[in-house]
């Protein structure tokens, strides 16, 4: 069981799951300022659990994600950074799925894995199919 | 007298907090403008702000923080000259840069970083700098105030970029047909377009000579700083990049490689030490050396570190050669704080030197000897701008294209509403010339997406700017590996060349 909390409100839904030990977060939609105090609950309650199951990597698949803006994205580097102030051992990778086709996305997050190449992979897909 | 090490650690950290305060201004300031709820003095504010930062920035040899400040700047500059209408992404990028800053400024020494790549984030800026979107480009209220100089005898960006204009329009007439008098022009064009920029570095050489002699009376040594080569001409990026090079290398030359007088004569060596900084053109290029005779570089406490840090596990470190430990000096979050006494105090001079070297296309090399002294080099274009791009063979021989890599490339796609840019661009085969057998590829970006014939596989290399056009402009002649590309700006390229029967 995992204690993260879903977003599903201003054009975003963001779900969380933990599957065969794989703690993932999926965004869907847009984020823009009025989403950012949840995006940034749903991260810090991430961080708390990836911490509590000691997992070695937590998924964030942004490919149905159709903008985060600046200042939800910070939230993202915060959280980056907050990973990088732990002891070594305790760290954990971010995997992040984007969508080839978006550039937006390709740029912010190689931006973002900039701060900790060994703490980010980027993982870029053909959109996916909606249904 | 530049750099920490000779600074008090009270100083500092006085730069640490109020940088980090000024950043929040900084971004305060730019969250306004961005909304365009910014006021003239805010905007004013800002740009003073950054100017600050960079300017204490290069005063305490934060290196990182000049490179990624500086490139900041630009990204203002261009987002005042569009009045702030930008894209969301290049507001996310602005906003990260401010983030970037801010983690390079409370790094803590020592402690694990990961890897930080700065050399990587600054490519996500120059790719915004080098194409933003034309779209969202204002036109001067002014009818030309874009087009005067800002100073006397200097040419505007945009008379410049008009010239690479022209520039490409000749390349365009040699495509086809060989004519040596006007490949003649073209080489002297794409040359001087080059040297527009091109200032003096033999004065800046000169004044780190001096610094240098300073800082080594000020910690007690002896030193000789030799100045050698002839008086070439750089470009102004080449010339920041050069700067940030020798402050660092220089302030490490005195203060770790050079021993005091007195441990030089108990090891047989003269008390007086030497610096050499010797400037030797190399083809296109230029090739600035850095010569100590001084203790040389501590390889077994660079393996102990790297071991530490968890760069390479106790195995590889115990088998490391002296060339792979040394390399490791310039490795992004290499962080050497403990080995203080063998290259730098701060720890992260070095790989944000590298950063900004390959990030212009050249590189740096570090060779030493324990006992006998340490020799830096490293190369750069005199004058060039570098961008990435995914090289595409025409369908014509003697002919490529690039397209800049913020387009993506997709491989597996049908021949149906595809474009061939030779056919756009009405070029004739030369007589006997035969096509290449064409494939074809989809190039998008964000919701674009044109199909092209092309004539061979798709890479990416990094390419030169030789002769810059406008962002608005579809082509650009640009050179990589020794081969001159045409440039297209798909944006700009399509949509201006509709494909019609017998074009």
């Amino acid at each position: 069981m995992i204690d993260i909390p879903t977003i599903d409100a201003n054009d975003l839904r963001a779900t969380p799951s933990f599957v065969d030990g794989q703690l993932s977060l999926q965004f869907a939609g847009s984020a823009d300022s009025r989403s950012q105090s949840a995006i940034e609950a749903m991260l810090q309650r991430t961080h708390a659990e990836a911490l509590r199951l000691q997992l070695p990597e937590v998924a964030v698949d942004f490919r149905d994600c159709d903008f985060v803006n600046s200042s939800c994205f910070k939230a993202f580097v915060v959280w980056l950074e907050q990973i990088q102030e732990l002891e070594a051992s305790k760290q954990y990778r971010l995997r992040f799925y984007s969508d080839e086709t978006k550039a937006w996305q390709r740029r912010s997050l190689q931006a973002l894995s900039c701060f900790a190449i060994e703490l980010v992979h980027i993982e870029t897909k053909p959109p996916r199919a909606r249904a | 007298m530049p750099g920490p090490e000779g600074l008090p650690v009270g100083i500092v950290a006085q730069f640490r907090a109020t940088s980090i305060e000024r950043l929040g201004r900084i971004e305060a300031a730019w969250g306004n403008l961005s909304q365009r709820i910014g006021t003239a003095e805010s905007e004013s504010e800002l740009f003073h702000d950054v100017h600050t930062l960079k300017g204490e920035a290069r005063l305490v040899g934060f290196a990182d923080v000049v490179l990624i400040t500086q490139r900041l700047e630009d990204l203002l500059v261009a987002a005042k000259r569009r009045r702030y209408r930008v894209s969301e992404d290049v507001d996310v990028l602005v906003t990260m840069a401010i983030q970037f800053i801010r983690m390079l400024l409370r790094k803590r020494a020592g402690a694990s970083q990961g890897g930080i790549d700065i050399n990587g984030f600054l490519k996500q800026i120059d790719e915004v700098l080098n194409e933003w979107p034309r779209q969202s480009e204002t036109p001067d209220s002014t009818g030309g105030a874009a087009a005067r100089t800002s100073e006397p005898g200097k040419l505007s960006v945009a008379v410049r970029q008009r010239l690479g204009n022209v520039a490409t329009q000749i390349f365009l007439e040699l495509v086809t047909e060989e004519r040596p008098r006007l490949r003649r022009a073209f080489d002297v064009m794409a040359y001087e377009l080059s040297q527009l920029d091109a200032v003096a570095l033999m004065p800046l050489v000169r004044r780190h000579a001096s610094s240098t002699k300073d800082l080594a009376a000020e910690l007690g040594k002896e030193v000789d700083v030799v100045v050698e080569g002839p008086d070439l001409k750089v470009g102004v990026e080449v010339l920041d990049t050069i700067h940030q090079a020798l402050l660092h290398t220089l302030r490490n030359a005195v203060d770790h490689g050079i021993e005091p007088p007195s441990d030089r004569s108990a090891i047989g060596k003269p008390r007086r030490g030497s610096v050499t900084v010797r400037i030797r053109p190399e083809a296109d290029m230029i090739a600035v050396t850095v010569q100590d005779d001084g203790a040389g570089v501590d390889t077994e406490s660079i393996r102990r570190r790297a071991e530490a840090l968890g760069m390479l596990s106790p195995e590889e470190a115990a088998a490391a050669p002296e060339a792979t430990l040394l390399d490791l000096v310039f490795a992004p979050g290499f962080s050497v704080r403990e080995s203080a006494s063998t290259i730098s105090g701060r720890g992260i001079g070095l790989d944000a030197v590298r950063a900004g070297i390959e990030r212009l296309g050249g590189n740096i090399s570090l060779e030493s000897r324990r006992g006998k002294g340490t020799t830096i080099v490293f190369r750069l274009p005199q004058s060039r701008r570098v961008i990435e791009v995914h090289r595409i063979p025409s369908t014509i021989p003697d002919l490529a294209f690039a397209v800049p890599t913020t387009w993506t490339v997709r491989t597996d796609v049908s021949a149906e509403g595809s474009i061939d840019p030779v056919t756009v661009l009405g070029i004739r085969r030369r007589n006997g010339a035969t096509g290449t057998a064409a494939s074809h590829i989809v190039l998008a970006r964000d919701g674009e997406s044109y199909a092209i014939a092309i004539g061979g596989p798709v890479t990416r290399v990094a390419a030169a700017r030789i002769c810059p056009t406008s962002p608005d402009d579809p082509l650009e002649v640009v050179e990589a590996n020794d081969e001159r590309l045409l440039l297209i700006r798909p944006d700009a390229f399509f949509p201006a060349h509709p494909v019609s029967p017998g074009s």
